[in-house]
């Protein structure tokens, strides 16, 4: 019995402290979305804005079964002169900050799109952050 | 009476018709006084045609340079130009947007055919030759390279992201930063229709 007792107090604990663990880094995505992509883009870019928990937390990847490869990547404005950029080291997400994820800079690039973005489309995303884990979004496909 | 009258109708006219003509107009492109003409270069345009650039004399061209592998800048470049063809209503017929591109190893005619005409069924790609496109960009004062790249896409092409609007007699006139708004690039090329 006092065996049992133990058993079920590490159990109640163990829960206790994930849900704290996922609480203190939680992050919140939002307003998820894509643009129509022409039937010639192989590629294409999700945008989104990631509110920071309460602790620092980094976008470490991302995947969708809509691409083939998804990666992080920004646009940066130069003198004029655009280049894009690959972050294989993720997207800092400070501790109750918002960071946008939007046209010109930050963005998921969706290489060897796999599907048709048609306007109305809801296209599954899954991210990853080191500190609050998985994410389950869907970005909306938009004629923008 | 009649004297101060015609004083006061002259003055009105002068203030609200005259003065405005004679005051220089304001862009909020970058306006270049001595504009290189078009370039007698011959690309690959729809269907493979060839297409000069002084094909287009006698409309204003709105020309762009990027690349289709491009999912962020170029595409939200070309459906600002969507928006600003429907803000131009029927003077919009008067504008011809082209994109070169600056990845003609990945970018045949067919292949920018169909991307551009997702944006608008009027707007036109072009691709060719590298030393040709090349020439082109010189002329303008593009910059592309490619740049090699930890992304599984390969090289990415760093490029001049700016608009340049070249008037009906094959001149440029304005170099539109990426920024402007859509009702902003629609006001300059009002100036040049019509």
């Amino acid at each position: 019995m006092t065996a049992m007792k133990t058993v079920s107090m590490v159990i109640v604990l163990g829960v206790v402290l994930a849900a704290c663990s996922s609480s203190e880094s939680s992050v919140s995505v939002d307003e998820a979305w894509g643009r129509t992509s022409p039937a010639t883009a192989t590629n294409a870019a999700f945008y989104m804005a990631i509110e920071g928990g309460s602790e620092d937390d980094t976008l470490v990847s991302a995947s969708s079964d809509a691409c083939g490869v998804t990666e992080l990547h920004i646009s940066v404005m130069n003198d004029g002169v655009m280049s894009m950029q690959h972050l294989p080291e993720g997207i800092a997400v400070p501790a109750g900050e918002t960071v946008m994820l939007e046209p010109g800079s930050f963005h998921v690039m969706c290489i060897d799109r796999q599907q048709d973005f048609v306007a109305g489309d809801s296209i599954p995303l899954t991210l990853e952050f080191a500190g609050a884990g998985t994410v389950a979004i869907n970005a909306e496909i938009r004629e923008e | 009476m009649f004297v101060v009258g015609g004083f006061l109708a002259v003055a009105v006219f002068a203030w609200f018709v005259v003065l405005p003509r004679l005051q220089p107009a304001v862009f909020n492109g970058q306006v270049i006084q001595s504009g290189a003409p078009a370039p007698a270069v011959v690309l690959e345009g729809p269907d493979g045609q060839p297409v000069s650039l002084t094909d287009f004399e006698g409309k204003v061209v709105v020309m762009y340079f990027g690349y289709t592998y491009c999912p962020d800048v170029c595409p939200v470049t070309l459906s600002k130009l969507a928006r600003v063809r429907e803000l131009l209503g029927e003077d919009a017929d008067d504008v011809q947007v082209v994109m070169v591109t600056v990845d003609p190893e990945r970018d045949s005619a067919e292949v920018l055919e169909t991307y551009m005409s997702h944006f608008d069924p009027t707007f036109i790609g072009l691709t060719g030759d590298p030393s040709d496109i090349n020439r082109i960009a010189t002329v303008y004062g593009v910059y592309y390279e490619p740049e090699e790249s930890t992304s599984s896409v390969g090289y990415l092409v760093n490029h001049t992201a700016t608009l340049m609007v070249i008037d009906k007699d094959g001149e440029l006139k304005l170099i539109l930063p990426f920024d402007l708004t859509d009702e902003q690039v629609a006001a300059d090329l009002a100036r040049f229709v019509g």
